[in-house]
């Protein structure tokens, strides 16, 4: 701290120009910056379930697709033919779309006495209404169209487009989602998918931070106003968070990193969390200038006492964030790097720019000094019930936590990304029409590895699919033999008889020969690899929640048991939703690790600044309380621990454990002036309660901004930040005290016992 | 693929007439000239050829058949009948086109049967060519279906090219344009790049092994890349006669109903 002082005192231009450098150079970066949406981004590298789906998109071609639902009150009217043949069109035309399947541009195998028919199912839109109704009849009656590409009751259509293997598919469905606004039925078409819901949640998550970024800082600067009401008061820790956004942000831009759905809030908390540092800097900086002469004196007193307690601070909470590298999930890894870098620059900037500042400046002029009243009376009166109804506290402070305990069972992980939408927002409604019209968007991936050649591995599948249709979690689940039961009815004259598996090996693959003849869509391709010894079923799944992908892949490991045992196959599942489930799992998994690790080190910390295990074992269990009590709220308010919300436990921790540190210290301060603990502890509640309460403020008032964010998840974070704040500062002023009271007379006791021995 | 006699004189014109260039040496021929002079070159009245097909997939699977094929090209219109060898469980499978009719034969299933609609439409045999691509190529002509236009030629594996930019006739097709590099002295193709609507390549087509059979240059090798999917196709001439008389009664559904 000396030899920083000394630097900054002998020249601070330079440290200015240096710091100011830095920040122009991050600033370049800044452009560079991309925001991702891509779950595969989540997962570590080498991750399994990553490599599993990439090496099914690599064999079979896309497992993302974009769909395109059209409404109609009869689709099979020839004015909605016609306008879903243009759609299709249209949608074929955009770069990195590699196919549009629907109802007009499929093709059909058929068969008649004569022989068989491979044409487009729809040759030509009939124009009278005797050969429309009959082509309605003739689609709806086929399994293979009906509930996949025309929803039953015939009054909606699916157009499938597969996004072109090496194409951005958030690139491909930005362009899809403009060609869709442009059609002048755009109102019958409704967009979802994949990675159409990456791209509105990449482009409205810009929107939202565009939004509410500039309000934090308005309230950021509102603070520091109120506080000290003068324009350096307000420009110096103002700067510091703005210096911080810039350096994190440019170092991630730099290191090729993303922003994402994760991170995107980093720079509201890097304000929140960065301004106050400067805040402590320079309140103190004010202080010891009216009492000493000399800007040099006042500031090395000030770095020299509170200079230490922000650096403090700030280890805690950089520690806090630091935790989520112990997650597997590689964005929430960059999200508590980073995190904690800034706050680090923060710390830095505060220790350095704010001083080189104050001292090239003319002497603050306060306006009117911070009013130094009476002690509160209620804070007094609250500090000696307290003290006096220590046991009710903690009865109730227990309460609190069965209840809190009780919520936890009730706590679900969920990592679908379409809980980033209102339930009335356009890509939730589109997602529920697919569901309802549809089997669904999201589709899982069963691969089978063997010899697909063979009749007993075929059947195997058969019976696998109709099981798994049979569940009620998928559509129709498709693979290789529907299009071979296909085949081997049209040739043998269209009879429904025959919609079933060639009985030999050699049949089998003189109808794949066919087929592939015949693969203007490559259709075999997306179901069974070249060499015949790895094939796909896929299904479209209802219920693409966790929850409800769990249940499914449980289903599907028992009917791959009864189906597949005894074959020479392997049997596995991927997609999406598969990916999703397993993000699922790391999270959990990561917030176990995260937590112990900030517990942990949090403790190592407060240790070494408290020097007293008393202080850093209690204040360690009070953040332990107030983290369960934010998890039992989540339970309780059956709010989902997600890609944000996990988050909340690493900031509580660092951040919440300020507050036990400030009334502990206090506390000591006041036992070496001859208190007894409970005079002690009293006259802490009321001195500090103040500074607890005007700090837990002004952190929370950054993120309680969240709550006018467009998305649910970044609403509950900032809910749920502010409630985990609340309980810390809460809990400080009086679960602490309660505890240490009750360890002080426990102390005493056993003194007394000792003396009474002796 | 039947040719009207204008088509024919045209052709007797263009002949007689390349032979008078050649005779008033190096005037520099038109990109008509040079798209005629191949397709010429590629055509053939009669052709048996045993050929091998392998598919590789972007993520590196084989799958390798082979077949032997009789075509026709005559007044009554082009005749192919393809049948495979190999691999053994498809062996027997025939395919008998001719300009209207498709029949095909399973051995597995008997009889054979007729294939209406549209199956000479899109890839062959899953290959990384089309139908049309390939009917092109090995025969077919692209003057009837492209507008040629001369590019600047170059070297091609040491030999010297024509290069032209074939522009579709029609809208509608696979592709906004190809470009081509012909062989200077064979009048083989070496090089055919395929690009797709958005003007950006799709799928490129190499020649290799270029022989001399029977008094014609054949390339035994054609490599065909879409640079797209990252697929690739080998097609391989094992043995080819253009000599061979071809009796009419080898394309009926009689003679694909053998077999063999």
């Amino acid at each position: 701290m000396t030899g920083l002082n000394k630097f900054i005192q002998r020249a601070p231009q330079l440290t200015i120009i240096i710091i100011l450098g830095i920040t122009v150079f991050f600033a370049a970066f800044l452009p560079r910056l991309e925001l991702t949406t891509d779950v595969k981004d989540f997962f570590p590298p080498a991750h399994s379930e990553v490599a599993a789906y990439n090496e099914i998109e690599a064999k079979f071609g896309g497992a993302e697709y974009i769909m395109v639902a059209m409404t109609a009150p009869d689709i099979f009217q020839r004015q909605s033919l016609i306008q879903l043949q243009t759609i299709t069109q249209i949608l074929e035309q955009i770069p990195g779309v590699g196919q549009a399947r629907s109802l007009t541009s499929v093709d059909n195998v058929e068969g008649s006495e004569w022989g068989i028919t491979m044409a487009p199912l729809i040759e030509e839109i009939p124009a009278d209404i005797e050969e429309l109704s009959k082509l309605r009849s003739k689609i709806l009656a086929d399994p293979i169209y009906s509930g996949s590409m025309v929803s039953p009751s015939g009054d909606a259509a699916l157009i499938i487009l597969e996004v072109k293997p090496g194409a951005n598919p958030v690139d491909v469905a930005a362009s899809v989602q403009k060609a869709v606004a442009e059609s002048s039925f755009s109102d019958q078409l409704y967009l979802t998918g994949t990675p159409v819901l990456n791209q509105v949640l990449a482009s409205s998550m810009k929107a939202d931070l565009a939004k509410l970024f500039p309000l934090v800082l308005f309230l950021i600067a509102l603070i520091l106003y109120l506080n000290f009401r003068s324009l350096p008061g307000v420009l110096l820790p103002f700067s510091t968070a703005l210096i911080s956004v810039i350096w994190t942000l440019g170092l991630m831009a730099l290191l090729g990193k993303q922003l994402s759905p994760l991170n995107a809030v980093m720079p509201i908390i890097l304000v929140s969390l960065g301004s106050a540092y400067g805040i402590y800097i320079l309140a103190r900086f004010q202080e010891e200038e009216k009492d000493r002469k000399g800007k040099q004196k006042a500031l090395a007193a000030t770095l020299g006492s509170v200079g230490l307690a922000v650096l403090m601070a700030g280890a805690t909470t950089i520690a806090g964030f630091a935790s989520n590298l112990t997650s597997s999930i590689s964005l929430m890894q960059d999200f508590g790097l980073f995190t904690a870098f800034g706050i680090m620059v923060a710390l830095t900037i505060s220790l350095t720019l704010i001083p080189a500042v104050l001292l090239l400046q003319k002497p603050l002029e306060q306006k009117s000094a911070p009013p130094e009243g009476p002690l509160p009376s209620c804070l007094f009166k609250l500090g000696g019930l307290v003290v006096q109804r220590r046991g009710l506290v903690l009865l109730l402070a227990l309460a609190v936590i069965a209840l809190a305990g009780a919520g936890l069972p009730r706590l679900k992980t969920d990592s679908n990304f379409f809980n980033f939408f209102d339930p009335d927002s356009q890509p939730k409604a589109a997602y529920e029409l697919v569901k309802e019209k549809f089997s669904g968007s999201q589709s899982v991936e069963v691969i089978i590895k063997g010899d697909l050649g063979e009749p007993a591995v075929l059947e195997a599948m058969k019976a696998f699919q109709d099981d798994l249709e049979k569940t009620g979690l998928v559509g129709k689940p498709t693979s290789v033999v529907n299009l071979l039961e296909r085949v081997n009815s049209a040739l043998n004259g269209g009879d429904p008889k025959f919609a079933v598996l060639p009985l030999s090996r050699e049949l089998t693959a003189q109808y794949l020969l066919l087929l592939e003849m015949n693969d203007e869509q490559g259709l075999i391709s997306r179901f069974l690899t070249m060499d015949y010894q790895e094939g796909r079923i896929q299904a479209l799944v209802k219920d693409a929640s966790s929850e409800g992908t769990r249940a499914l892949l449980e289903k599907i490991g028992v009917l791959v048991e009864r189906h597949f045992r005894g074959l020479d196959v392997s049997v596995t599942s991927t997609g999406i939703i598969v990916l999703l489930n397993a993000l699922a799992d790391l999270i959990i998994q990561g917030q176990v690790y995260s937590l112990i690790f900030s517990l942990l080190s949090v403790f190592l910390i407060v240790r070494l600044l408290l020097k007293s295990w008393e202080g850093s074992v209690l204040s360690i269990l009070l953040i332990f309380l107030t983290t369960l009590i934010n998890f039992g709220l989540m339970g309780w308010l059956k709010i989902p621990l997600d890609i944000v919300t996990v988050l909340i436990s690493s900031i509580g921790i660092g951040v919440g454990i300020d507050y036990s540190l400030h009334v502990y210290s206090r506390y000591r301060e006041e036992l070496l002036k001859n208190h007894s603990p409970e005079q002690a502890l009293q006259r802490t509640i009321a001195f500090t309660g103040k500074a607890i309460g005007a700090n837990a403020g002004s952190v929370v008032a950054g993120f309680l901004i969240l709550i006018f964010s467009s998305f649910p998840p970044l609403r509950y974070f900032g809910s749920l930040v502010t409630a985990t704040m609340a309980a810390a500062s809460f809990g400080a002023l009086t679960i602490l005290p309660a505890l240490i009271c009750f360890k002080a007379e426990w102390k005493e006791k056993s003194a007394r016992k000792k003396i009474m021995e002796v | 693929m039947k040719q009207t006699w204008i088509q024919k004189i045209s052709l007797l014109i263009l002949i007689f007439s390349l032979f008078r260039v050649g005779a008033q040496a190096e005037a520099a021929p038109s990109a008509q000239d040079l798209l005629a002079r191949l397709d010429q070159a590629a055509r053939a009245e009669a052709k048996v050829m045993r050929q091998s097909m392998t598919l590789i997939s972007p993520g590196g699977q084989e799958r390798k058949r082979e077949m032997m094929t009789w075509s026709k090209q005559s007044d009554q219109g082009d005749q192919m009948l393809a049948r495979f060898l190999a691999p053994a469980d498809v062996k027997g499978t025939g395919i008998l086109m001719s300009a209207e009719d498709m029949w095909l034969y399973l051995p597995a299933l008997g009889r054979a049967r007729r294939v209406a609609g549209h199956a000479k439409k899109g890839s062959f045999m899953g290959s990384d060519l089309s139908y049309a691509d390939l009917e092109q190529i090995s025969g077919g002509g692209f003057g009837e279906s492209y507008e040629p236009l001369l590019l600047e030629g170059e070297e091609l594996e040491g030999t010297d090219t024509f290069a032209l930019k074939l522009v579709p006739l029609q809208e509608g097709g696979d592709y906004s344009f190809l470009k081509i590099w012909i062989e200077s002295q064979l009048w083989l193709p070496r090089k055919i790049e395929y690009y797709d609507h958005q003007e950006t390549l799709l799928k490129h087509l190499t020649t290799w092994e270029l022989r001399e059979i029977e008094g014609r240059w054949v390339a035994l090798k054609m490599v065909i890349k879409d640079v797209q999917k990252g697929s690739e196709t080998i097609l391989e001439i094992k043995e080819v006669s253009f000599s061979e008389e071809i009796d009419d009664s080898v394309f009926t559904t009689r003679n694909l109903e053998r077999g063999r």
